[in-house]
């Protein structure tokens, strides 16, 4: 049976984080969310793309404050899976827990894996999506197109 | 990021307009995520519409004014400190300390302190009863005083003074205006403007005496105001006094704290609104600016706001800060349209004047003219649509003689004035000063709001963008839905209808832009095409149900949970109560409901009952108690029919003339569940009084002797219209069968999120060519039309009915997927009033970092 996993408790201090069990992905809808209680009573939002590829953000929304971001219509912006908060629809970016319209606020993003059983009852093959970090605020300068030939 | 480099403080001292618009620059740079800003404000409340404090005395509550986003401040990380004003100023030290007593080290320090009402001294001006007209609490202090009072006395007959006398007039007191120049709005309007406006002011019950001052206020043995004592040696009796005398910059603490300030009061500030202390800044109506004003507007308070804060961002300002602005306003004082730009009073040497006035209509235009032609300027009373088009055209010679734009429409030749004839550099939003240029470089106005600000700030510009993005545009305007597909709403339903597409990621992929297919689509498409093909449903074969298969994932959160979403996560619950007639037996069901699941009920406008604050885990079992007793969905949380009210109509009332609640049943039970491009809602009056308010409805219907009146595009809102006569005396069935048509022909070629006001105004022909198409069937499509409704009708469930009975369906109406039993303990409540209310105390932001 598969497992989809999202790594907590890393970060900052330094400690190694541990992987948390949150469902089989067949329980979760491509483009729809759901909210995982975490151990000491944090929520995550986690979400299948098309490809069904799993993603994880916090599922506090932090312009409200409510814990809904599970809840929110997902979509691809220039290339970016975002979820857009069921509240006041502002979109963060799946993979790096930014927020793609207030570029001063980002919720937190968690690495998920799944975990898919072999022939060997005990072996697992690990498909691991790591979030990405943060882009730097560097302009990208987009080539300039040829000059139109009269 | 870099760890450990000192955190930089910001501390801004007043949080007024220009202190929120300040706030917003800083974080629209990102420089509230890296230094702290701390923010002191005098008033108990954060920053609100200063200008538009009026229309509290016309409904809006004190939050209709609310200019803070929710969210803002902690999303920002912004300590804002309400009813802690700033004391003292250390510049030594680089400290303020609040009036609390707490000492904040800076390394900027912003003012934004605005001004304070001028007072002038005269004898009595203390007395109980005396007011100034600048804060909400002011306007609160008024209110309350004013039911004592019947008679009240505004000091100045300027801007604010005019809108102080309407407030007192709207709060029932006989108004007097005392204004010491010789006309009103001596600032803004020459001596024609004021004459004009003095007519229509009077016209309105209010007295005015012009050309005197006040001497003294007179009170009785308990200090209160019992009159006035004017210049001319004249009394004026009145209960209640508001002073409207001017404005004067609040400039003591900079004063105190040794800043130059100048003769006539202001913080002096250069081009950069920094004071004679580098680290000290001042923006706003406390400010004097380099050129030698001190600005009370608010426009020109945000262009030093944001120029401060591309200071602190460290932007290349390529402008050389800010040296002045522009003191154009138009205002609807006391409901008369009051308007005047660039060079009102006719200034310049050899200027020439073109002047329209007639006295009756108390209409008066005068534009400001140059020897050469060039518009100068201009002041516009009573009558001031041409102020959107004259302002930005100040400094050209207009394309059309300035006698032409003065006459009155139908006299002589309208004025081909359309937003072509603008300049590029012509400005079209003043409160954020954006040009035409800018404007035309965005596809869509949500763009143009998010880009540029424009139409964010007083609003009154949205219309000419409007008509700035369809008529100019670079090239024909993008009218695509979204980032994901180049169709409207309209030309993606024949897109679904003709090739029977019932896959929105078939849709995608064979009609999405070419960049969005095989991707996840968006936010904004996903619910339009799930409202699509659940309106063609039966025509399409596929299921109708929202929550099934692939439609699950497009569906808004409230169309998910088949309830709507509140503001700390719980839903809210409203049963049909079709034509708002209830038994005693369902009311007393709804009562036991809300009380055993401790749910906040409260009457909705359209006849029904709310139930709010249900966990999602809770609306199953709500709703299996609701489904036993006979109730199914309101389809409240849907884009579709919400509701049909309904006076009680022949069957009791005495002017009844038809059976108004039988005719809104029936409606409401035939359109229920019907998905359309945005809500729908109807009424059904038992005659002509209306008191089902059916002509504010997208469809309402008007009892005659002799059958049924069709009205349609009404709305209230935001934008309110009446809705439109379709047809007349209509039978029963001549009824349905009209409405049948305008419904589908509706859902058809309407926009997203476009109510049948909106679209009856854009489509073209209007209401002549829907009564062609759906009364006079001029496409050939009525029969179509009404099959399709046919099959609406006959295939229409309850969604609540089919969820409860069904497990696989039940599985997401869970708090968590790890653990379906645990409730979400982050939806909590207090209580108010004996119900509950969510307690957003709690939902702070722990879990979240605001960069």
């Amino acid at each position: 049976m598969s497992v989809l996993e999202i790594l907590i408790g890393d970060g900052e201090e330094g400690e190694p984080g541990e992987w948390f069990a949150v469902c089989e992905p067949s329980a979760l809808t491509p483009g729809r969310g759901v909210a995982v209680l975490l151990p000491g009573g944090r929520q995550a939002a986690v979400f299948l793309d098309r490809a069904g590829v799993p993603y994880a953000v916090a599922n506090q929304d932090p312009f409200s404050g409510a814990y809904v971001l599970s809840r929110g219509l997902t979509g691809t912006h220039e290339g970016r899976f975002f979820v857009a908060s069921p509240l006041l629809k502002q979109r963060f970016d799946l993979a790096t827990g930014r927020c793609l319209d207030d570029e001063g606020v980002a919720v937190q993003a968690y690495r998920t894996r799944v975990r898919v059983p072999v022939r060997e009852p005990e072996a697992v093959r690990e498909r691991v999506r790591e979030p990405e970090p943060e882009r730097e605020r560097v302009r990208v300068r987009e080539p300039e197109p040829e000059p139109v030939r009269t | 990021m870099t760890p450990q480099t000192p955190t930089p403080t910001i501390v801004v001292v007043g949080h007024g307009m220009v202190g929120q618009r300040f706030l917003e620059a800083l974080a629209e740079r990102g420089v509230t995520s890296r230094a702290r800003v701390v923010v002191l404000c005098e008033e108990p409340r954060p920053a609100y519409d200063r200008v538009r404090l009026t229309s509290y005395f016309s409904g809006a509550t004190p939050d209709d004014l609310a200019l803070v986003p929710p969210g803002f401040l902690a999303a920002h990380s912004i300590e804002l400190r309400l009813g802690d004003p700033a004391e003292s100023i250390d510049r030594a030290a680089r400290t303020v300390t609040s009036r609390a007593g707490v000492t904040f080290g800076y390394d900027t320090l912003v003012l934004a302190t605005g001004s304070y009402p001028f007072v002038p001294p005269v004898p009595g001006k203390d007395a109980t009863g005396c007011f100034v007209y600048r804060t909400i609490e002011d306007l609160l202090a008024i209110e309350e005083y004013a039911m004592t009072a019947r008679t009240g006395a505004v000091v100045g007959g300027g801007l604010l003074g005019l809108e102080a006398a309407g407030a007192l007039k709207g709060l029932g007191l006989d108004t007097h205006i005392v204004e010491f120049a010789p006309r009103l709005m001596p600032a803004q309007v020459d001596e024609g403007g004021g004459a004009a406006l003095l007519r229509t002011v009077e016209s309105m019950g209010l007295s005015v005496r012009t050309g005197v001052g006040t001497s003294a206020v007179t009170a009785d043995a308990d200090g209160n105001v019992t009159g006035m004592t004017l210049s001319d040696g004249s009394s004026l009796a009145t209960d209640l006094v508001v002073f409207s005398a001017g404005v004067r910059p609040r400039d003591q603490l900079a004063r105190d704290a040794g800043l130059a300030v100048g003769e006539r009061g202001g913080v002096v500030v250069d081009a950069w609104c920094r004071t004679s202390d580098p680290a000290v800044f001042a923006i706003g109506e406390c400010a004097l600016a380099a050129d030698g004003r001190v600005y009370g507007l608010v426009a020109p308070g945000y262009e030093m706001a944001v120029t401060v804060a591309d200071v602190l961002a460290g932007a290349d300002r390529e402008e050389s800060g800010f040296t002045g602005a522009d003191l154009s306003t138009k205002l609807k004082l006391l409901g008369v349209d009051v308007a005047s730009f660039g060079d009102a009073h006719g200034a310049a040497p050899g200027s020439l004047g073109v002047v329209y006035s007639d006295a009756r209509a108390g209409v008066y235009k005068k534009l400001v003219v140059g020897q050469d032609g060039t518009l100068l300027g201009g002041v516009l009373v009573g009558d001031a649509d041409l102020y959107g088009t004259l302002r930005p055209l100040t400094g050209s010679v207009p394309p059309v003689s300035p006698e032409r734009l003065v006459l009155p429409a139908g006299v002589g030749a309208p004025p081909a004035l359309g937003p072509e004839a603008l300049p590029d550099d012509a400005v079209i939003c003043s409160c954020h000063h954006v040009t035409k240029g800018a404007i035309c470089a965005c596809s869509s106005l949500p763009e143009v709001k998010k880009c540029t600000k424009a139409g964010t700030g007083c609003g009154s510009c949205v219309k000419a963008v409007g008509r700035l993005l369809t008529a100019h545009g670079n090239g024909p305007a993008d009218q695509g839905l979204c980032g994901c597909f180049p169709y409207t709403r309209s030309e993606l339903y024949e897109i679904v209808r003709t090739l029977r597409v019932g896959s929105y990621t078939e849709l995608l992929d064979s009609h999405g832009r070419e960049g969005a297919r095989g991707g996840d689509g968006c936010e904004v498409c996903k619910p339009t095409v799930g409202s699509i093909i659940a309106s063609l449903a039966p025509e399409l074969g596929v299921s109708g149900y929202v929550l099934d298969g692939e439609q699950a994932a497009l569906q808004d959160t409230n169309d998910h949970f088949l309830a709507n979403i509140q503001r700390n996560g719980s839903y809210s619950i409203v049963p049909r109560i079709p034509g708002g007639e209830i038994t005693p037996e369902k009311l007393i069901v709804i009562g036991e409901v809300a009380r055993d699941f401790g749910l906040y009920t409260k009457i909705t406008g359209g006849q029904r009952i709310d139930l709010f604050g249900a966990r999602v885990d809770q609306l199953p079992l709500i709703w299996a108690r609701l489904v036993d007793a006979g109730f199914e969905s309101g389809h409240a949380y849907g884009k579709s029919l919400r509701t049909v009210k309904s006076c009680v109509g022949r069957t009791w009332c005495r002017y009844g003339v038809q059976d108004s609640v039988r005719m809104a049943i029936d409606l409401e039970l035939r359109y229920r569940g019907l998905r359309s491009p945005h809500k729908l809602k109807s009424a059904v009056s038992g005659c002509a009084r209306e008191c089902a308010e059916a002509r504010g409805k997208d469809f309402g219907i008007i009892a005659t002797a002799n059958g049924w009146n069709l009205y349609v595009g009404g709305n209230g809102g935001a934008n309110p219209r009446h809705a439109d006569l379709l047809a007349q005396d209509l039978d029963d069935a001549g009824l349905v069968r009209l409405i049948d048509r305008f419904l589908m022909f509706y859902i058809r070629t309407a926009d997203r999120l476009e109510r049948t006001s909106a679209w009856l105004e854009r489509i073209e022909g209007g209401l002549d060519h829907v009564r062609d198409v759906v009364v006079g069937d001029s496409l050939g499509i009525c029969a179509e039309l009404e099959a399709l409704m046919a099959a609406h009708v006959a295939g229409y469930r309850d969604e609540w009915a089919e969820t409860i009975n069904d497990p696989e369906r039940l599985r997401r109406f869970v708090s968590f997927v790890n653990a379906p039993d645990a409730p979400d303990p982050s939806v909590k409540f207090v209580p108010e009033r004996d119900q509950v209310k969510p307690d957003l105390v709690f939902l702070t932001l722990e879990g979240a970092t605001a960069r």
